[in-house]
């Protein structure tokens, strides 16, 4: 039979695990800046090469791939200004979202069903992964793929609409050639 | 006339299940206005360290709720300093400058379109070698 009385071992035990993960959600709630700010600062050919190493890790949909020449332009700090190492990861991960997102959206509009349960896929699994640190973010991507998963196209556009149409050029070469 | 109205509901066979279906009515008509009401004011803690020039912090934060603001509360020990917001997919876009540092709550912005994604900026007034140091708290997905 065991007995009732706890164990000060196991009483110092919990308390650790209490103090440690109180602590790790304290440090979770700590911001970009706080916690970036002790990492490199990037000038602008620095993060040049950062955001074209990075952008060879995403998988991108056939028919939108990132202008990175744009991108890179456009993104990148000025002469004087400095970009937080990791924020090329943002941009590509905002363009890898809008890639997606046309995609299905293009594919659906022609009735390509293949094409579309593949972005579709991408949509589900990869997206709402996106921004550790933006949960409203990632809540965002889980609503947009369950909508575009029920036909309903609404955010996925809403996204596209207010972070990169007008703002992120798409190198759409062979795409004609494709058929 | 009023008595006798609701003493004509009362005695309504179909009142139990007319109640009912207001209520379920009145549950589905909540459940709507949640799901496509305002979200939720969202707040972070933030801080970082700024020079003369402007930093750019890679933080990506979503606005969810459509027309909404986003506001500021930064303390920079004295040291006066701006900080802007700016579309994380284009420095381009951006708010301007605006005076913070001083503890007091100050708006980045307003009219946001739910699905933005953006980012903050901030530069210290005067030109040093040596950063200076702020913390501050953000809000967003506010209306005031």
């Amino acid at each position: 039979m065991k007995s009732r009385v706890k164990s000060p071992v196991k009483s110092f035990a919990a308390l650790g695990v209490f103090v440690v993960g109180l602590s790790a959600l304290l440090s979770g709630c700590a911001d970009g800046p706080r916690s970036a700010a002790a990492t490199e600062l990037l000038d602008r050919q620095g993060y040049d090469a950062v955001l074209r190493r990075s952008s060879l890790s995403y998988r991108w949909p056939a028919d939108y791939r990132p202008d990175l020449d744009r991108l890179s332009a456009d993104s990148a700090p000025g002469g004087g200004e400095a970009a937080l190492a990791g924020s090329e990861r943002i941009i590509l991960e905002i363009a890898n979202s809008c890639a997606w997102y046309r995609s299905w959206d293009d594919a659906r509009g022609r009735a390509d069903h293949a094409r579309a349960e593949e972005a579709l896929t991408v949509l589900e699994e990869v997206l709402p992964g996106y921004g550790p640190q933006n949960p409203d973010g990632r809540r965002y991507a889980r609503e947009a793929a369950s909508r575009a998963r029920a036909g309903d196209p609404s955010l996925a556009r809403q996204f596209t609409e207010a972070n990169c149409d007008g703002v992120i050029a798409w190198d759409r070469t062979g795409i004609d050639a494709e058929g | 006339m009023g008595r006798r109205a609701a003493k004509t509901t009362r005695t309504d066979p179909l009142g139990g299940a007319r109640r009912r279906l207001l209520v379920t009515g009145a549950a589905l008509v909540g459940t709507l206005a949640l799901a496509t009401g305002p979200a939720l004011a969202t707040t972070a803690n933030v801080g970082g360290q700024v020079g003369g020039s402007s930093t750019y912090y890679g933080t990506a934060r979503t606005v969810t709720a459509d027309g909404s603001h986003i506001c500021l509360r930064a303390d920079s020990g004295g040291i006066a300093m701006k900080a802007f917001w700016y579309k994380c997919s284009d420095r381009s876009t951006r708010g301007a400058d605006r005076e913070v540092g001083s503890g007091t709550r100050q708006r980045l912005g307003s009219g946001f379109k739910a699905g933005t994604v953006y980012c903050l900026g901030a530069a210290a007034d005067v030109v040093s070698p040596n950063k200076t140091s702020w913390s501050g708290t953000l809000d967003w997905n506010v209306f005031s």
